[in-house]
C-alpha cells in the first residue's frame, strides 16, 4: 500500500472515529456545551467609557428611498457578568416620534472592553424636513426584575443627504 | 484473516486450504471451508453493493464529472448553510413535516414560530393543515437518516465529518480527472496529501468552539438538506443534457454555472418550492431529450413528427423516457398543483405534436402521468375530500386561497353540496383549467400591455413603492443573473439567419431535432411562467425574483446553445476561469470591504450588487453585439463571461455569508 493511500485511509479512519466516539456508545465530548439562552436573565457590572456626540439620518444610497438612522459604537468596560443580561441602545427622536432600539445579548464570556453596536433604521423621506434633530441616547440593561439606565445623555441627530 | 478482497487473496487463501488438506486431514478441511466461505459471502455482499451503488450513482449523475459537480455544489452549500427560518411560511412547511413524520397530515403544536396561524396554513373545518405536502413527504428520508445518525453520534460532529470528508472525496476524484487527463503528474498523490490536511483542519476548525444541534432543529435540517441536494441536481441534470447535446466540457460548463453563480445556490438551503420546481422541469428535459434521441435512433421512423401512424412495437427506450418525462408532473403538482400543471402543459404543448401519434407510446406515457398524480391525489382527497380540489396550489403569494373558500362554504370540502360526488369533481377540474387559463390570459395582456412591469422584472427593479409592498431588497432577473444578457445574442443571430428558410425546413421534413425539441420546450415552459406570474408582480420577498427560479437554469441553457459562447468556453476556458477566480476572490473581498466601509444596510447592498450586475451585463453586451456583428473578440467575451458568472458567485457568498445572518447561525460554522 502507497503512502498516499495510508494517508487518505488514515484520514477517513480518524473522522469515522471521532464522529463515533462523539455518540452515546463512547460519550466523547467534544463540544462546547451551549448555555440555555435565557434573555433577561441576569445582571452586569459595566462602565461606559465613551459615547458618541452625534448620530445621521443619512440618505440612501443606490436608488434606496429613505433615511438610514446611524451612529457609533459605545465604547464600554465589562467588569463582571452574572447569568444572561441583555442590553439595549436606544436612541429616542421625539421630534420624529421614532424611537431605534438595538439589543445586544451578554453572557459571561464577554467579560473587557466591548463596543456596542447599534443597529440602523430606516425613515421614510416624507418625514425628514430639518437639517437636524436633537435626540437622547439610552444604554439600559434589561433583566426580569427591572430596566437599569446605564447611560443617558442628549445627542445631535445630523441630517445628510 | 486476510480482508483485502481481490483476486489474489482468494488465490492465497485457496492454496493455503491445499496444504492443509494434505497436512492437517479432514477436521480442519471444514473449518477451512467455513472460513473461506465466511470470506467469500462477504466479497459477494461487497462487490454487488458496490455494483449496486455504481449503478444507481451512474443513473443519477451519469459519470464521475457529474458526481464531482454534486459533490462541490453541497460542499459550496455548507459553506453559508444557516440554520433557521429565512423566510415565514417555512414556519408553516416546517410544522406540517412535524406533522406528516408524526404520521397525520392537519398541524396539532407549533414546533416552529409564534403558532398555527403562520403564512400558508389553511383551514378547513375547524382544521389547519399546511402547504406543499410533496417536498414534506419527499423529505422524509432526509429526516430518518438525520435521526438514526442522531442515535450514534453528535448531529454536529457528524455534519462536520461528513462535510470534510465531501471535500476529501472531492479533491481526490479532481486529482484522478488530472491524471488521467494527464494535465497534471502526481496530481492524485497531490491530491490525496493536500485532501487529507484540509480536511482535518476543516474538521477541527468546524469542531472547535461548536455547540450540539438542539433536536428540534431535526426537521428544518432535513428540509434543507433536501432542498440543497436537489440544487445540486439541478446543476448534474443541466450538466448531463448538455453533456449529451455539445459534449462534456459545455455540460461541465453549464452545471457549474448553475449552482455557483445563478439564483439557485442563492435558495440551497433554504427550504422553499422553487428549487424542487426547478430540478422537476430540468429533469422532464432531460427525460424529453433522451426519447428524443431514442426516436432518432429507431431505423423504421424517417417520418415521424407529425405523422399520424401508430407502430406495433413493444415498450421502446423511446417510449419509456418519453413516460419518464412526465413524472415530474405529478411529483411538482403534489408540491404545488400550479407548478406541475405549468410542467404538463408545457409537455402537451411539444410533447405531443413532435413524437408522432404512437398509440401505445401516447397510452403509456398517460398512464405514467396518472401514476405520478396519485400521491396529491390522495392528499387532495384526504384533506378536502376531491382529488382535484388542491388545497394552496393557486396561491401565489401565501395565504389560503382555494382551500380557504372550501372551508368556507364547506360543502366542497364535507361533500355536503348540492351536487354529486362524481359532478363536484368535475367541477373542480373544470375549474382548474378555468383558473389556468385567466392566468394565462392576465400574463399574455400583462406581458403586452405592461411593459413598466416586464422592465422591473427583467432589468431593473429598484425600489419598489406599492400599497403592499415598499422596499428595495430585490433584483431583476438580470441584475440577479448578470450573464443572462447574453441571451440577446439569439435574437440577434436569428435576424442575421434566414428564419424563414429554417422554419419552412423544419415544417417540410416535419421533425425537430432532439435538441431543437428540448429548445421549443424550454421556450414554451419559460412563457407559461412568466404569464402566470408576471401579472402578480411586485410580491412580497422576491429578492432575486424567486417565483421565476426556474428560468435561470433555462436561461444557462438557451446560452450554452450559442455557438460563439460554447466557441469561448471551448477555446478560452483558461482565460474564463481566471477571470472567474480573480473576480471572485480579490473583487468579491473589495465589494465586500466597500460595502463594510460605507456601512451599507441590506438594502443597500441589493441595489449596490444590483448596479454593479447591470454594469457587468452592460460590458458583456459589448461582446454580444460585436460577435454578432462578424467581429471575433473572444478574448473580450472570455473576460466579460468570467467576470459576470463570477458576480453571481459574489452576490450568493456576501449575502449568505453576511447580510442575511438574521436567518440564524451556521450549520457548519468556520469562524
Amino acid at each position: 500500500m502507497n503512502l498516499p493511500r495510508i494517508v487518505v485511509i488514515g484520514t477517513i479512519m480518524l473522522i469515522l472515529g471521532v464522529i463515533i466516539a462523539s455518540g452515546p456508545i463512547v460519550g466523547l465530548t467534544l463540544l462546547t456545551e451551549a448555555e440555555d439562552f435565557e434573555p433577561r436573565g441576569g445582571t452586569m457590572n459595566v462602565t461606559v467609557v465613551s459615547a458618541p456626540e452625534k448620530a445621521t439620518l443619512e440618505a440612501a444610497k443606490y436608488s434606496v428611498e429613505g433615511y438610514h438612522l446611524r451612529a457609533a459604537p459605545i465604547e464600554m468596560h465589562i467588569h463582571d457578568v452574572v447569568g444572561q443580561p441583555t442590553v439595549s441602545y436606544d436612541i429616542i427622536i421625539h421630534e420624529l416620534n421614532h424611537t431605534r432600539s438595538a439589543v445586544t445579548f451578554f453572557d459571561s464570556s464577554l467579560i473587557g472592553d466591548y463596543h456596542l453596536k447599534f443597529s440602523s433604521t430606516t425613515l421614510d423621506s416624507d418625514r425628514i424636513n430639518q437639517d437636524e434633530y436633537t435626540g437622547i441616547l439610552k444604554v439600559v440593561i434589561l433583566n426580569d426584575e427591572d430596566i437599569r439606565t446605564l447611560f443617558v445623555t442628549d445627542i445631535r441627530i445630523e441630517v445628510m443627504e | 484473516m486476510k480482508r483485502d478482497y481481490n483476486g489474489d487473496e482468494k488465490n492465497y487463501d485457496n492454496a493455503r486450504t491445499d496444504k492443509q488438506i494434505t497436512q492437517q486431514g479432514i477436521g480442519q478441511l471444514s473449518q477451512s471451508v467455513r472460513r473461506n466461505a465466511w470470506v467469500l459471502t462477504v466479497v459477494i455482499i461487497f462487490e454487488t453493493t458496490r455494483g449496486y451503488a455504481r449503478s444507481i450513482g451512474r443513473s443519477i449523475f451519469g459519470d464521475r464529472l457529474g458526481l464531482i459537480l454534486f459533490c462541490a455544489a453541497l460542499a459550496f452549500y455548507a459553506l453559508y448553510w444557516r440554520v433557521g427560518i429565512f423566510i415565514n411560511d417555512t414556519y408553516t412547511v416546517a410544522n406540517g413535516f412535524v406533522a406528516v413524520s408524526e404520521g397525520q397530515l392537519h398541524l396539532e403544536r407549533p414546533v416552529y414560530g409564534p403558532g398555527l396561524d403562520t403564512p400558508g396554513t389553511f383551514v378547513i373545518d375547524g382544521v389547519t393543515y399546511a402547504r406543499n405536502y410533496g417536498q414534506i413527504v419527499l423529505a422524509l428520508p432526509f429526516l430518518w437518516i438525520i435521526q438514526i445518525v442522531d442515535v450514534v453520534a453528535d448531529l454536529r460532529v457528524a455534519l462536520a465529518g461528513g462535510w470534510s470528508l465531501l471535500l476529501l472525496g472531492l479533491s481526490l476524484m479532481i486529482g484522478n480527472i488530472i491524471d488521467q487527463e494527464a494535465i497534471g503528474q502526481n496530481s492524485r498523490s497531490l491530491a490525496s496529501f493536500i485532501g487529507s490536511v484540509v480536511t482535518l483542519g476543516i474538521f477541527g476548525i468546524v469542531l472547535y468552539g461548536s455547540t450540539p444541534i438542539d433536536p428540534v432543529w431535526h426537521h428544518l435540517l432535513a428540509l434543507q438538506i433536501q432542498v440543497m441536494v436537489a440544487a445540486a441536481l439541478v446543476g448534474v441534470v443541466i450538466y448531463r443534457l448538455l453533456n449529451r447535446i455539445h459534449g462534456r466540457k459545455i455540460g461541465l460548463a453549464a452545471g457549474s454555472i448553475v449552482v455557483f453563480t445563478t439564483p439557485i445556490g442563492f435558495w440551497a438551503s433554504i427550504p422553499k418550492r422553487h428549487v424542487l420546481v426547478a430540478l422537476g422541469f430540468i429533469v422532464s428535459t432531460y427525460c424529453l431529450l433522451r426519447s428524443r434521441e431514442a426516436l432518432f435512433d429507431e431505423p423504421s421512423n424517417q417520418q415521424w413528427c407529425f405523422g399520424l401512424r401508430s407502430q406495433s412495437i413493444t415498450l421502446s427506450e423511446m417510449t419509456l423516457w418519453r413516460a419518464l418525462a412526465y413524472l415530474p408532473v405529478g411529483i411538482l403538482a403534489w408540491i404545488n398543483a400550479l407548478e406541475g400543471l405549468l410542467l404538463f402543459i408545457a409537455l402537451l404543448t411539444v410533447d405531443v405534436p413532435t413524437a408522432g401519434w404512437r398509440i401505445r407510446s401516447l397510452v403509456t406515457t398517460g398512464f405514467a402521468c396518472v401514476v405520478s398524480l396519485i400521491p396529491m391525489f390522495v392528499t387532495n382527497t384526504i384533506i378536502s375530500g376531491n382529488p382535484f380540489e388542491p388545497p394552496s396550489a393557486f396561491v401565489l403569494d401565501g395565504g389560503g386561497g382555494v382551500a380557504k373558500q372550501s372551508g368556507r362554504g364547506g360543502s366542497t370540502a364535507n361533500g355536503a353540496g348540492s351536487g354529486t360526488g362524481t359532478s363536484q369533481t368535475m367541477d373542480s377540474f373544470l375549474g382548474v383549467i378555468h383558473k389556468i387559463s385567466v392566468y394565462m390570459q392576465d400574463g399574455v395582456a400583462a406581458v403586452t400591455t405592461e411593459l413598466d412591469k416586464v422592465f422591473y422584472t427583467f432589468i431593473r427593479t429598484g425600489y419598489v413603492s406599492e400599497p403592499h409592498i415598499e422596499d428595495a431588497m430585490r433584483l431583476s432577473f438580470l441584475e440577479s443573473m448578470p450573464l443572462a444578457i447574453v441571451l440577446i445574442a439569439i435574437p440577434l443571430g436569428l435576424w442575421r439567419s434566414d428564419i424563414y428558410e429554417r422554419t419552412r425546413v423544419v415544417f417540410n421534413t416535419r421533425r425537430l431535432s432532439p435538441a431543437a425539441t428540448v429548445d421549443a420546450f424550454a421556450i414554451v415552459y419559460a412563457l407559461s411562467v412568466i404569464f402566470v406570474y408576471l401579472p402578480r408582480f411586485p410580491m412580497k420577498a422576491e429578492l432575486t425574483v424567486r417565483y421565476l427560479l426556474v428560468l435561470f437554469p433555462i436561461t444557462v441553457y438557451g446560452i450554452a446553445r450559442i455557438s460563439s459562447v460554447r466557441r469561448i468556453v471551448l477555446e478560452q476556458w483558461r482565460i474564463c476561469l481566471g477571470v472567474y477566480l480573480v473576480t471572485v476572490l480579490v473583487g468579491g473581498q473589495v465589494f465586500f470591504l466597500y460595502l463594510f466601509m460605507t456601512d451599507a444596510v441590506v438594502d443597500e447592498f441589493m441595489q449596490a450588487y444590483a448596479h454593479l450586475g447591470l454594469g457587468i451585463a452592460l460590458i458583456m453586451s459589448g461582446w454580444v453585439i460585436t460577435n454578432a456583428r462578424g467581429y471575433r473578440t473572444d478574448t473580450y467575451g472570455a473576460i466579460s463571461l468570467g467576470m459576470a458568472a463570477a458576480a453571481g458567485t459574489v452576490f450568493i457568498l456576501i449575502s449568505r455569508l453576511w447580510y442575511f445572518s438574521f436567518t440564524g447561525p451556521f450549520a457548519l460554522p468556520l469562524v
